[in-house]
């Protein structure tokens, strides 16, 4: 039997997503600080209307009082989490909508679910002369999403069921007991890859490739935010390809890895924890990434002649493909010729993803190392003696049990993903697309990652735009969440 | 205590970090090279 919700239940959820939007409008104050300071008043108009939308919406859920909390369960978590990923976009877009850069809303509404969702594609008219506010706008949804957005309002906001709400984002660290002093942790790892980087990239801007200082700052914060966050919108429409510089590419590189890393793993080398090379994660990342670009290069011969450029091409895209970034240093037309293995190399590499608890997308490393370790113990138990007992441990910072309803729910995901995958596939063969195309823009959207052939545009149908809305929404999620939602839903219609 | 064991690691614990990280893609780019090397060598 289903119960309907009461008014207490949709009160509390108000109450937080109000409380999101409030951090949505500080997020705000970033590119309306560099639109005041570059005087592009009308771009910081298109800011200011977002800001005061969420400030008021955020005052209006705030005078809702739902009363005391008296029990916070998961569902509530994930109802709010799912529903966070849907409105955040939604309000995301004023500002990108008001920039006159898209065709229709849900063109805006588009990229802003790219952006939080940290994938990167892009349907964005005339890119290179978006303003700089903007763009900044762009790249703060990004890193806003690659940190997690429920994460950021729990810093600024306690919450009774932080736990809930923290871990119904995707994130199954729990590196120091409490959220907070997670959050803050989370925090501390990005500031010191953004000192890194942008310093990095803002010097190599300057001397390399003779930016003005202002410039050079300002695609350095751009890059960052898309790297780290391994989000993947760039400042322009040539991506990466825009610089032609090896040291950008391999600075961009080191924040891809970073990003791709859990923040779990960062606290164990930040404590010099020992054992991270059994560590099962860090084991099978280093050994597809290194199939993956094995494959690629192989496949790539017939295209690059020279090593140096095998190397270079073939290396920056399956790092960036890998980790979910999506940054490229060659067009949509050259990589749409990556066929046979090359195509194989990158699909998978996409597929497959960062890290567990990092902001990468894809199925993740943790749950292919699983699922490989659950087939082989599986072939042993068939093959040796009945009755023999097996230990079915695996290392994942100390030893962890392998039971069956771990293997279950690794499995049923992994599975909900290649279904995911398989279906954006099919919705795109369906509106006269090729299979090969069709499949490697159905990963890149799902697995949040950006990379495109060229089918991801404005002239694209609607129905392939909300497919891929769907696909970068749910798979963010890990699909727990808005299945919470779907029954959310169904239980105040259904419910008794 | 907490956020002070956090302060003090900070600093050689984010370095340590960065370098690891360097060291993994410096240690991809060496892969990659063989790599390449070894098949247009071949083909």
């Amino acid at each position: 039997m289903l119960l309907r919700p009461s008014a207490h239940d949709l009160k509390f959820i108000a109450h937080d997503l109000g409380r999101i939007l409030a951090v949505v409008a500080l997020a705000g104050l970033l590119p309306l600080g560099w639109a005041l300071a570059r005087r592009e008043w009308a771009p910081a108009s298109h800011v200011l209307v977002m800001i005061g939308f969420c400030i008021l919406a955020a005052g209006a859920a705030q005078l809702i009082d739902p009363g005391r909390r008296t029990k916070v369960d998961w569902s509530h978590g994930l109802v709010v989490v799912a529903l966070t990923w849907l409105v955040v976009p939604a309000v995301a877009t004023i500002p990108l909508y008001l920039s006159g850069h898209y065709g229709s809303w849900i063109d805006s509404y588009f990229d802003a679910m790219s952006g939080v969702t940290t994938t990167g594609l892009a349907v964005i008219e005339d890119l290179d002369h978006l303003s700089d506010a903007a763009n900044m706008w762009r790249h703060t949804i990004q890193f806003l999403g690659g940190q997690g957005i429920v994460l950021a309002a729990l810093t600024f906001f306690s919450a009774s069921g932080a736990l809930s709400l923290y871990q119904a984002e995707g994130r199954d660290d729990r590196i120091f007991p409490s959220v907070g002093s997670t959050a803050r942790f989370i925090w501390l790892v990005s500031i010191v890859h953004l000192i890194f980087g942008v310093t990095a990239l803002t010097i190599d801007g300057v001397i390399g490739q003779g930016f003005t200082f202002d410039r050079s700052l300002f695609h350095a914060l751009a890059v960052f935010m898309a790297a780290f966050d391994t989000g993947g919108f760039s400042p322009q429409s040539t991506s990466i390809a825009y610089y032609h510089s090896a040291l950008y590419e391999v600075i961009i590189a080191v924040l891809m890895v970073a990003g791709a890393m859990s923040f779990g793993l960062h606290h164990a080398i930040w404590t010099k924890r020992r054992g991270l090379v059994r560590n099962l994660e860090v084991r099978t990342l280093a050994i597809t990434m290194g199939i993956t670009i094995v494959v690629t290069l192989i496949g790539l011969t017939a295209i690059y002649a020279d090593p140096s450029g095998l190397v270079r091409r073939g290396l920056f895209q399956v790092v960036s493909a890998h980790t979910g970034t999506g940054f490229a240093t060659v067009s949509s037309a050259e990589l749409s010729r990556w066929s046979g293995l090359a195509f194989a190399g990158m699909a998978v590499a996409m597929a497959l993803g960062g890290m567990s608890s990092s902001t990468a997308g894809g199925v993740k490393s943790l749950r292919i190392g699983l699922t490989v370790r659950a087939l082989i113990d599986t072939v042993k138990a068939a093959l040796l003696p009945e009755h023999t007992v097996m230990p079915a441990n695996y290392t994942q910072y100390g030893r962890q049990r392998l039971d069956a309803r771990l293997a279950q729910s690794v499995m049923t995901v992994s599975l909900l993903y290649v279904g995911l995958y398989l279906f954006g596939a099919a919705v795109g063969i369906a509106n006269g697309y090729g299979l090969q195309e069709s499949l490697f823009e159905s990963v890149s959207a799902a697995a949040a990652v950006g990379l495109s052939v060229g089918v991801t545009s404005p002239a694209m149908p609607l129905i392939m735009k909300l497919t891929m809305i769907f696909q970068m929404w749910i798979g963010r999620l890990e699909f727990i969440a808005a299945f919470a939602l779907a029954g959310f839903v169904w239980s105040t219609v259904a419910g008794e | 205590m907490l956020r002070g064991r956090i302060t003090r690691g900070s600093f050689s614990g984010g370095a340590r970090g960065l370098l690891i990280e360097i060291g993994a893609v410096l240690t991809l780019i060496l892969f990659a090279a063989i790599i390449a090397l070894a098949v247009t060598g071949l083909t």
